[in-house]
């Protein structure tokens, strides 16, 4: 069996076992940056998301993702108004999401898929509503 | 030094500079979906045979340390009286001569439920589900049964291990693990083993679904806020309820970093 390693100084080489090792570099996932205006769109259901928010109420929507364990993470960097991200799912208390709310710099949300919802495992106060 | 990069557009590809990074397409984490169930016994009931009856038949379960549980019938009216499989523990069973399955079924499950006078009673040790003549009998300790044997003399009436509870163990080399209850009762629970890891920094995240049906728990090194640990569990009830952990191995032990609607002890 094959184990794929990647390494800064061979860059991605297979040797035999299995897994995959990254070794000395972070692994960067994918991100996006949404300046929301006031407009309804979608943030990704995957990798990071870092929020701009410039004016207003502005709503956002984060999609269910089938795949059991899939992550997301958003974090607001500018805020001077106020977004709202629609999820389904549960708050860390077990009861029901409906909704993320951002409306301070510095506020994020973590979550994972059972592959039907999302499950918040780490919010700052006041973010799950 | 090479840099890796995987996008939508080029796929895999190698650049100049160092780092491996995911753009635009999502990473798909290695994931396994586990549902364990308590160990159980079927039992299929007929009706009682006034011309051949039941009277002194009896059958044998254990429970999950090996201790057996013996289970025989006293018909009204007829001779007999002694159980005549030998057993730790014996509980008589009285109906009527003539009585159908369901009655049977029926009756024993109200013999088992009713004997709760000691922690090792039949009522605190299994737990019975009737489905008109078929019972299905869990066994309230978690685990895997010491031994898998039934004895039967009561003819006609089948008994069967349906389930042994051996639940298993997570893989702890996936990095997603998604744990629902397989069991009936809600007073049932389970546990499954989360090994070491192999490697410092190694991330498991493991997502609990509807505890409706048992508690369910996890069980390995664990380090929350500092302490020791060794079971995380869903015990919320609730057909809907969730509950997830984020954990990474830091050589001994897995720190918790973060908890939805999950207890850690």
């Amino acid at each position: 069996m094959p184990k794929v390693i990647y390494s800064a100084s061979k860059g991605l080489y297979q040797t035999s076992g299995s897994g995959v090792e990254i070794g000395d570099v972070a692994v960067i996932e994918a991100s996006e940056a949404i300046t929301s205006t006031g407009d309804t769109a979608a943030v990704a259901a995957y990798g990071t998301t870092v929020l701009t928010v410039t004016t207003g109420a502005d709503l956002l929507s984060l999609a269910v993702n089938t795949n059991v364990g899939a992550t997301k993470f958003i974090v607001a960097t500018a805020v001077a108004g106020e977004c709202t991200v629609t999820a389904v799912g549960k708050k860390q208390d077990g009861s029901a999401l409906g909704t993320l709310v951002f409306n301070a710099v510095g506020e994020h949300a973590q979550l994972i898929s059972d592959g039907t919802q999302w499950i918040c495992v780490s919010a700052v106060t006041g973010v799950e509503a | 030094m090479p840099k890796v990069t995987i996008s939508s557009s080029k796929g895999l590809e190698q650049t100049s500079g160092s780092g491996f990074s995911v753009s635009d397409v999502e990473l798909v984490r290695s994931t396994e979906s586990i549902t364990p169930v308590s160990a159980s016994y079927t039992v299929t009931c007929i009706a009682d045979d006034p011309a051949d009856n039941l009277d002194d038949d009896s059958f044998v379960i254990y429970a999950q340390d090996g201790e057996s549980y013996g289970i025989w019938f006293d018909v009204v009216g007829t001779a007999g009286g002694a159980p005549p499989e030998a057993s730790t523990y014996e509980l008589e069973v009285v109906f009527a001569s003539g009585v159908n399955a369901e009655a049977v079924a029926t009756a024993i499950k109200t013999a088992i439920d009713a004997d709760t006078g000691t922690a090792t009673a039949f009522g605190n040790m299994f737990t019975v589900i009737r489905a008109v003549n078929v019972l299905t009998i869990y066994v309230n300790e978690t685990g895997a049964l010491v031994t898998s044997a039934v004895v039967d003399s009561a003819a006609g009436i089948l008994v069967a291990l349906a389930a042994d509870g051996s639940v298993g163990a997570l893989d702890e080399d996936l990095e997603c693990s998604l744990v629902s209850v397989g069991n009936e009762e809600n007073t049932l629970n389970t546990t499954v083993a989360l090994a070491s890891g192999a490697s410092v920094g190694q991330k498991k995240n493991i997502i609990f679904s509807s505890a409706a049906n048992g508690e369910v728990n996890v069980g390995g090194a664990l380090s929350n806020a500092g302490s020791a640990a060794v079971l995380l569990s869903l015990t919320t009830p609730g057909a809907t309820a969730a509950g997830a952990a984020c954990l990474v191995w830091n050589g001994s032990a897995w720190v918790v970093t973060n908890t939805s609607n999950v207890t850690v002890s």
